[in-house]
């Protein structure tokens, strides 16, 4: 028997802002481009709307985004939240919205995401803020932070399975190439293998390729109920909160992306191998590779072979991170994996111009929060 | 900072490394539960570790987390799994070339920098590779 909530809704418009630095732009009005964007995309106006999930932001930890982006929009909405799921967010927002018009208690529901992190927080702040996830007082004394974290991983990968710095580097060499492509993209110049190696190291095996970019920026999208027609549909979309701290994590090599996966593919009724395009966080290099192992695309431990050889760059059979991913794309912090999301849709809705993947209905979303720690995944089709 | 996590630097500061221990199932814990994660006891005694344990991940660090860091890069972080079974957060001492994944490694102290928190200046815990 199908889930309940298996293409109850679909995504009927959506938004960006432009990416990169934007000076003199804030949270707010970033958010406000973006949310009035996508309901001219819908064909929406914020009277038809209700409810409103938003992310929160770094540079502004305001309460209650919601609300203040909800008056600002001048709207008085029944449902209002604000997520916090670090880098899951984006697709936790998809979640809630898709559940609550499963349970008729809207019809259209507005996702917001948006932050300057480049422009509103010094580097040194921003890498600062970031130290923050990790435990005060049995962490972060010891100079841990998220590059630290996923070096973590990656060391254990590369241990336990032969992954190399070159099929690490293969993943950023990959969504440069596809950033190219992406009139919108943060960082577009070629960048090749011999690159990425040389680039001045982070945290090792991590150079500065290997880890996402700081943006200012974000995106929303509208989920509206499938009876009033949206184009893509979601056909899967699930969560999985693992560990929060790195060093309480079960595992290095696999994580509790392999549950929201299940999940979403049990919702989905699909398979891995049915998938037409990918959108993978990548917030480092590693994190593709060991999530697509977690979701079954291939066998634990083979991920850096799957994105050898450019399998994922254009051209090759695995399109993924189609806009350049957090790597070359953007990477506002929370609202990051928003753009995996907007890109998917429009693959789907054949809008992705000189990067359109050829006959594509089926994406898969992924986003990942914290250190591996909170995941979510989306599957999203055009046809039922 | 939390009554736990006085405990600990506490002990970092006499150059001991303070696990908890459940009462009820013997469930050895680090990072200060306030439960047993195993059996939800609340009852937890503090233990000193041995010192011994080996390396289930590490990291060299070339650029600063912040900018107090500025003047500790390059430095080794790891992942330690203790003998009495918890898995905890280090720094990394002795020669880099002799750190490896799954190596024997015994408890020292070094000195701490300036680490974001408030444990600048204290005695920091660190494993260095057995010899041999």
């Amino acid at each position: 028997m199908a889930h309940p909530l298996r293409a109850v809704a679909g995504i009927s418009g959506i938004g960006e802002t432009p990416v990169g630095e934007l000076p003199g732009a804030t949270a707010l009005s970033l958010m406000e481009t973006a949310a009035l964007a996508a309901l001219d995309d819908a064909g929406l106006a914020p009277s038809d709307l209700d409810g409103l999930v938003t992310a929160r932001s770094m540079v502004a930890p305001l309460h209650r985004m919601a609300v203040i982006l909800a008056e600002r929009l001048g709207m008085t909405p029944e449902l209002f939240s604000t997520l916090e799921a670090g880098g899951a967010t984006s697709l936790q927002m998809l979640t809630h919205a898709q559940s609550v018009i499963g349970a008729g208690r809207a019809r259209h529901v507005l996702c917001v995401a948006a932050d300057n992190l480049l422009t509103g927080l010094s580097r040194d702040m921003a890498v600062q803020a970031m130290a923050e996830n990790a435990d005060i007082e049995f962490e972060v004394p010891f100079g841990t932070f998220p590059p630290a974290a996923y070096a973590l991983a990656a060391r254990a990968h590369m241990h336990a399975y032969g992954t190399t710095a070159e099929q690490l580097a293969e993943v950023a060499v990959a969504a440069r190439a596809w950033a190219a492509l992406n009139p919108e993209a943060q960082m577009r110049a070629p960048l090749t293998m011999a690159q990425v190696l040389a680039a001045k190291r982070v945290a090792e095996p991590f150079g500065l390729n290997d880890c996402a970019l700081v943006s200012d920026g974000g995106a929303a999208f509208v989920v509206s109920a499938a009876e009033e027609k949206p184009v893509v549909l979601i056909l899967g979309a699930a969560e999985a909160a693992g560990h929060e701290y790195i060093t309480r994590a079960p595992e290095l090599t696999s994580f509790a992306s392999v549950l929201a996966g299940r999940r979403a593919f049990a919702m989905a009724g699909c398979q891995p191998s049915e998938i037409d395009l990918a959108e993978i966080y990548d917030c480092f290099t590693i994190t593709p590779i060991i999530t697509l192992e977690d979701l079954g695309f291939c066998a634990k431990g083979e991920g850096g072979a799957f994105v050898q050889d450019g399998r994922t760059a254009p051209g090759g059979d695995f399109p993924m991170n189609t806009h350049g991913g957090l790597l070359s794309h953007a990477h506002p912090g929370k609202p990051g994996g928003i753009f995996h999301l907007t890109e998917a849709v429009r693959q789907l809705r054949g809008d992705a111009g000189g990067r359109q993947v050829a006959g594509a209905e089926l994406a898969l979303v992924t986003g990942v929060g914290g250190m591996f720690s909170a995941h979510a995944t989306a599957i999203l089709g055009t046809a039922r | 900072m939390t009554a736990d996590g006085e405990m600990f630097w506490q002990g970092c500061a006499a150059k001991e490394f303070r696990l908890l221990q459940c009462d009820n199932c013997g469930f050895v814990d680090h990072m200060a539960p306030s439960r047993c994660r195993r059996c939800h006891g609340a009852e937890l005694s503090w233990i000193t570790a041995q010192g011994g344990g080996s390396i289930a991940s590490f990291t060299i660090v070339r650029r600063a987390p912040s900018p107090g860091l500025r003047g500790e890069v390059p430095y080794g972080l790891a992942l330690v799994d203790l003998d009495e079974g918890a898995r905890v957060m280090a720094r990394l001492a002795g020669e880099a070339e002799s750190w490896r994944i799954g190596g024997r490694v015994r408890l020292c102290f070094v000195e701490a920098g300036e680490a974001p928190g408030e444990y600048s200046g204290g005695q920091l815990p660190a494993f260095a590779p057995e010899e041999g």
